[in-house]
């Protein structure tokens, strides 16, 4: 196909103009109108908000109180104030843990075994990170509270009840839940670029089994599990509606005062936590950043060799049994007492809340909820997001494996949406592109529909990014020696080599990104005034009233659209690229 | 994709993207030309319906466009009023308001309140709503305190014009200025499994302090004061029943047995009812709800801690720069009438604030009152009421 030479020429550099421009539209801007504040005091600048902020024992505690008392740090010894910056980073880190924990061996068996649906299986695994807040908190209400399936279970073996809502266990574990999939995928994929070969090597020289998984297997692994583990603290530590709904009020993390401050309308604050929470995340998303360049192993000679799950009895497999049973539990569970819940009443079996939806749909008035608007807002939504997205992640990934000073810079500032939190973003965006701003005599505004796009968009971007690049540094560079030495420019070697062996990333990222529309709640609900732009986890959260039943139903509509969606865009990418 | 393919993709994304955008002609206003013209705090006092300024655009995204027929109200109000999934009466107002009235009633409920059209007028952005409906004293508080100078987010209306005014209970009225009518009361208390607190082998909880006691152990939950009124009324309560001085202690002892604080009043009700807890702060006309649907009346019985109870009032108020005055005043007389008032009431599982309303018989059997109401006056809560939230959260929240 012939393209016009001035394509070859600024295709690149002009499509990374564009989606800077962008970049500064959708997400700089509107983030920046609502951090500004909190360096603006009575319409001067002033410092004073951080400084509040940092001496404050609420905010930092002992370490807070140290600042102007060195002495209080010996005195309260070993009694030490955590603060909410301090709480929040300890569950953070528990998170972390329980989530590499409950990752791994999943991972191990993605990689090293095979069965039926195996592939399916690992589409699936991304689900749980993009399934919006109420769902899961509903589905751990249904699961592990007082009346829940756990606890109905321990009492017909005869054990006693276990009081799970309202602690920091029940957290920890909604955050495993979200994150421990993405880590076994991550873990997963590494594990089949290792070399088959290595690990015999070791073995036929006399190492045991163990000792070469960790000699040999797992440095290969630790890059992926470090990557995972980074992304799980991140994410942890901006939760808030999560830590609300399982936790309650007393286990609050940063975020929750974020949201509670842009409530009650104070910016200052607000902004200020922001501010701290952004520099703390973008530190700990550079740190990722370095260790994702040394992910970035090449496709393998010979990926290991799997073994079929089902057989004999053998120690693996028995570990294999005990694993599922505990992933049965903390990931499966949820959702399915989440579906049954929606077929349950107090009668027994029963369709009354899926024929709520449907008279919803039929004779509500046109300022209340329907459920097929909000399935076709969500499905709208999220086809603007790829359109938005998808570009602007690809030519991230494309800038970032170019070689240049200052990449790693640009890398973390492309990432900043990962530090910013769906609140502040939603804020901004009503505030800067909603509320519309004023000039040469015109105020200029934009719908809350777009807008709606533009904050979804700038939540899935990062991870095409993060699933395109990897992919791209991986292809081997002499293929596109050979093309440049055929005589192909640099756009064109990217347009007619590059993007087509990494379709099946791309696909990948498009899959994350369309299903990370879907369960947007943060940012949506800040947006979606205008009465009709709702979208399904907005849905659930209006049908949720004095019972859970209606919200259930509109949830499984929602895990319906989000699963198959995912699976068939993820799919659609077997069979393309370099490993088809 | 060959380039023509490409073209018209990339041409139909921007369109689409355009499609979004708008532009509106700005007033010129006589007050507050501050030094830089094009600050975004310049309030425009433009009129309800955007659209009646000047517009030099080729899409508007139009907000209850009034053509040369029936006027359109526009009235902001909570969710639960006119979307919530048991009953709400927003629908049957707006269909009996059109066929007594010349008049098209559109409801606008943004999450947020009354918080989202004082932060549009903060940003001054024209608020193109003509009413509020379902004020609290401390959303009143709130906006008063939110504005600058004497600028009034809300305005009074004629109250001449209100047949039924005089018939709406005296203690109901919250605004010293007159703005907010009353049209609608309830009263915060427990709401109360007597089945499982029968498991527990305790009776009903009788005082403030039996809730923080050993046997009502991890038995409360408490909707999130910062984000519902509920919470915060109870929170109030609280302050009354200990005093300033030592409601925070209360509190500490309350959660230290067990009471857990979720995060607005339907996560709250919808727990109980998956009976997380038996006890849970609500409504005392719970038992409305509860009999239209037939249910176990056990699981909802009403109790007054120290025999009191909480007043909870809203009112309805126009929207300062309203150009359909005429209409809101009729829309406020329409629903002050006693059998509109009576209607409401049902529907939104409530009191009526008139006195002449025509309830049906058993309502009164239905619906508890305490002994002795609480209620903190306008006045008592400017200045205190952001000091107690501040002071009671980061109390709850702390590490």
């Amino acid at each position: 196909m012939e393209r016009p030479e001035v394509v070859e020429r600024v295709g690149v550099p002009v499509a990374a103009v564009a989606t800077l421009g962008l970049l500064v539209v959708m997400f700089f801007y509107p983030v920046g109108t609502v951090l500004v504040e909190s360096i603006r005091v009575d319409g001067r600048f002033s410092l004073e908000i951080f400084t509040s902020i940092l001496t404050s024992e609420f905010y930092f505690g002992t370490f807070a109180a140290a600042l102007s008392d060195p002495a209080v740090v010996v005195r309260s010894f070993p009694d030490y104030r955590l603060g909410l910056f301090g709480f929040t980073a300890w569950q953070a880190l528990l998170s972390t843990l329980a989530s590499v924990v409950l990752g791994l061996p999943g991972a191990w068996i993605l990689a090293r075994f095979e069965f039926p649906g195996r592939r399916t299986i690992r589409s699936l695994t991304a689900l749980p990170f993009v399934m919006p807040t109420i769902m899961v908190a509903i589905g751990f209400l249904a699961t592990f509270g007082r009346e829940g399936i756990v606890n109905q279970a321990l009492l017909a073996v005869g054990l006693p009840r276990l009081e799970l809502l309202g602690t920091l266990q029940i957290i920890v574990l909604a955050h495993a839940f979200y994150d421990a999939p993405l880590i076994a995928r991550i873990t997963a994929a590494a594990w089949e670029g290792v070399d088959a070969g290595m690990p015999e090597t070791a073995r036929s020289l006399g190492a045991s089994r163990l000792r070469a998984f960790r000699d040999v297997t797992l440095p290969q692994l630790l890059p992926a599990i470090l990557t995972g583990a980074l992304l799980t603290f991140i994410f942890s530590f901006m939760s808030f509606a999560i830590v609300l709904a399982l936790g309650g009020l007393q286990k609050a993390t940063i975020e929750v005062w974020v949201f509670h401050s842009v409530e009650q309308l104070e910016y200052g604050t607000a902004a200020g936590l922001a501010v701290l929470e952004i520099v703390f995340s973008l530190a700990l998303t550079y740190a990722y950043l370095q260790y994702e360049a040394r992910q970035r192993a090449s496709s393998a000679a010979r990926p290991p060799a799997r073994k079929p799950l089902f057989g004999g009895v053998s120690l693996d497999r028995l570990a294999v049994l005990g694993y599922g049973a505990v992933a049965l539990v903390v990931f499966v569970l949820p959702i399915a007492s989440m579906v049954l819940a929606s077929v349950t009443g107090a009668e027994g079996f029963t369709l009354r809340n899926y024929a709520f939806l449907v008279e919803r749909q039929t004779e509500a008035y046109s300022f209340q909820v329907k459920p097929l608007t909000a399935i076709q807002n969500s499905l709208v939504f999220g086809a603007g997001t790829l359109v938005l997205a998808v570009p602007m992640g690809v030519l991230l990934a494309v800038v970032s494996t170019r070689g240049f000073r200052g990449r790693k810079l640009v890398d973390t500032l492309a990432m900043a949406p990962f530090a910013v939190s769906g609140v502040v973003v939603g804020l901004g965006l009503l505030r800067g592109l909603v509320f519309g701003f004023e000039a040469f005599g015109y105020r200029f505004t934009v719908s809350g529909a777009l807008a709606i796009v533009a904050a979804h968009a700038v939540g899935a971007y990062p991870f095409v990014t993060r699933t395109v690049a990897p992919a791209l540094a991986g292809i081997d560079d002499s293929m596109l020696e050979s093309a440049r030495s055929l005589g192909a420019s640099r756009t064109r070697v990217l347009l007619d080599v590059e993007l087509p062996i990494v379709v099946p990333g791309i696909l990948a990222g498009m899959a994350f990104a369309f299903a990370l529309s879907i369960g947007e709640f943060d940012s949506t609900i800040i947006l979606a005034t205008g009465g009709t732009e709702y979208t399904m986890p907005v849905a659930m959260e209006r049908f949720r009233g004095r019972r859970l039943g209606p919200a259930t139903a509109m949830g499984c509509v929602l895990l319906a659209v989000t699963a198959v969606s995912f699976v068939l865009i993820d799919r659609l990418g077997d069979g393309r690229g370099l490993n088809g | 994709m060959d380039r023509r393919r490409f073209i018209q993709a990339a041409g139909a994304g921007l369109a689409g993207l355009a499609a979004g955008c708008s532009a509106e002609q700005v007033e010129d206003t006589p007050t507050d030309e501050s030094s830089d013209g094009g600050s975004a705090d310049t309030p425009t006092e433009t009129p309800g319906n955007g659209d009646s300024t000047a517009t030099a655009t080729a899409t508007t995204t139009p907000t209850g466009t009034a053509s040369s027929g029936t006027p359109t109200l526009r009235i902001g109000t909570y969710g639960s009023f006119v979307d919530a999934p048991s009953t709400s009466p927003g629908g049957w107002v707006k269909e009996r308001f059109e066929s007594e009235y010349d008049a098209e009633i559109q409801w606008f409920a943004p999450d947020g309140g009354m918080n989202y059209f004082l932060q549009r007028r903060q940003q001054g952005v024209t608020i193109d709503t003509d009413l509020y409906l379902g004020l609290t004293p401390e959303n009143l508080v709130t906006a008063d305190t939110g504005v600058e100078g004497d600028d009034s987010l809300f305005t009074s209306v004629d109250t001449s014009a209100l047949s039924n005014v005089s018939n709406v209970v005296e203690d109901y009225y919250f605004d010293p200025q007159d703005r907010a009518i009353p049209f609608g009361a309830s009263y915060i208390s427990l709401v109360y499994n007597q089945n499982a607190l029968d498991e527990r082998g305790v009776g009903a909880p009788e005082t403030f302090e039996d809730l923080a006691a050993d046997p009502y152990e991890d038995g409360l939950l408490v909707p999130n004061p910062q984000n519902s009124e509920t919470g915060l009324e109870f929170l109030f309560w609280t302050v009354d029943q200990f005093g300033e001085d030592n409601y925070l202690d209360y509190w500490s002892r309350l959660i230290d047995n067990g009471a857990r604080i979720l995060e607005g009043w339907s996560a709250a009700y919808s727990a109980y009812s998956s009976d997380e807890a038996p006890m849970v702060v609500s409504y005392s006309t719970d038992q409305v709800f509860a009999d239209r649907y037939d249910q176990d009346m056990a699981r909802h019985q009403v109790g007054f801690p120290n025999d009191t109870g909480y007043a909870y009032l809203e009112g309805v108020a126009p929207f300062a720069g309203t150009d359909r005055m005429d209409v809101a005043t009729d829309f406020i007389d329409f629903i002050l009438q006693p059998d509109i008032q009576a209607e409401v009431a049902e529907r939104n599982v409530a009191l009526p604030a008139v006195s002449n309303a025509e309830l049906p018989s058993d309502y009164d059997d239905l619906v508890y009152e305490p002994e002795t109401v609480v209620s903190y006056s306008y006045d008592d809560l400017v200045g205190n009421m952001d000091t107690w939230l501040n002071d009671w959260s980061q109390q709850v929240a702390s590490n």
